[in-house]
């Protein structure tokens, strides 16, 4: 147990999401990690799902702003339709990656793989040029 | 409401893997109560169905109360924590450092979140014990839509030797 009881919200709070219809959807919070993390897979058994993730969430009163980390996330079953944020609902989150919110997460996504396809496409027109000069 | 039934002698000596349970238990539940609905309603809250968690529970009333709910049914076990009786009783003029207290500190935030909200932590008793607890907020709608009761649960156990 981690917080003393007072009528205020608590400074860390641990979110289970789950991902239905592919939309993420806050499932219900906790105040205690383990319990979260116990609640989130235990929902992994419900057909439901496509996806149940646990996001710990800090307040700083003093600053009055907040910072979220997923902490868990595990796929349940495919998704059909593309993923609502850039990347595959389910996909094995890093541990201790920010969660990625707003508009710029799937722009940022596919700018990543266009760059690359950019980056490969130029290294090939290089050497076809280098061995036709050779040649 | 339905009538308390249970032959559970409350304890504040339960271990915490059990006081844990019972959140997970009676949230389990719950999400067995909403079936493909997002909240149950009060009425079907079947005290038999779950007897082994009754006597830890309770409900509050919301609808026609939004400033200040009322407590309405109330388990043994937690009743008996309580010197004075709790049904029917506003949420504000409940007893100051109790348990019922803080287990329905933070009715609002469910309120608001309109999702289960569980909270733990530490208080001391009126009559000086410290006392670890841990409980559960979940709403319930007769509509789907407004949130019109909760239904509670909560444990705790004295610290001894502080």
């Amino acid at each position: 147990m981690t917080t003393t009881a007072t009528n205020t919200a608590p400074v860390r709070a641990f979110e289970v999401h789950t991902l239905q219809s592919e939309r993420w959807r806050i499932d219900s919070v906790f105040d205690d990690r383990a319990l979260a993390l116990f609640e989130a897979k235990r929902l992994e058994q419900n057909a439901r799902y496509q996806s149940v993730r646990v996001v710990e969430e800090w307040f700083d009163e003093r600053t009055n702003q907040s910072r979220t980390k997923a902490i868990y996330e595990r796929e349940i079953r495919p998704s059909a339709a593309p993923a609502p944020r850039g990347r595959r609902p389910g996909a094995p989150m890093p541990r201790g990656a920010m969660v990625r919110t707003g508009v710029g997460a799937d722009v940022a996504a596919g700018a990543g793989w266009a760059w690359t396809a950019a980056a490969c496409m130029l290294g090939i027109g290089v050497a076809i040029a280098a061995w036709l000069a050779l040649g | 409401m339905p009538e308390l039934s249970s032959t559970e002698v409350p304890t504040e000596s339960r271990p915490p893997a059990l006081e844990r349970r019972l959140v997970l238990r009676l949230l389990a539940h719950w999400r067995h109560l909403c079936g493909s609905r997002l909240y149950p309603s009060v009425v079907q809250i079947n005290p038999d169905e779950f007897d082994d968690m009754w006597p830890w529970c309770f409900t509050v009333e919301v609808k026609d109360y939004e400033t200040d709910p009322v407590m309405r049914a109330v388990g043994v076990a937690i009743g008996r924590l309580h010197e004075e009786p709790l049904q029917n009783v506003t949420l504000s003029a409940l007893p100051q450092r109790s348990l019922i207290r803080n287990a329905t500190g933070y009715w609002r935030e469910t309120c608001t979140r309109r999702i289960p909200v569980s909270r733990g932590g530490q208080f001391t008793r009126a009559d000086g014990a410290s006392v670890l607890f841990r409980s559960i907020l979940l709403p319930m709608s007769e509509d789907g839509e407004t949130i019109t009761a909760l239904l509670g649960g909560a444990t705790c156990r004295q610290i001894v030797g502080v």
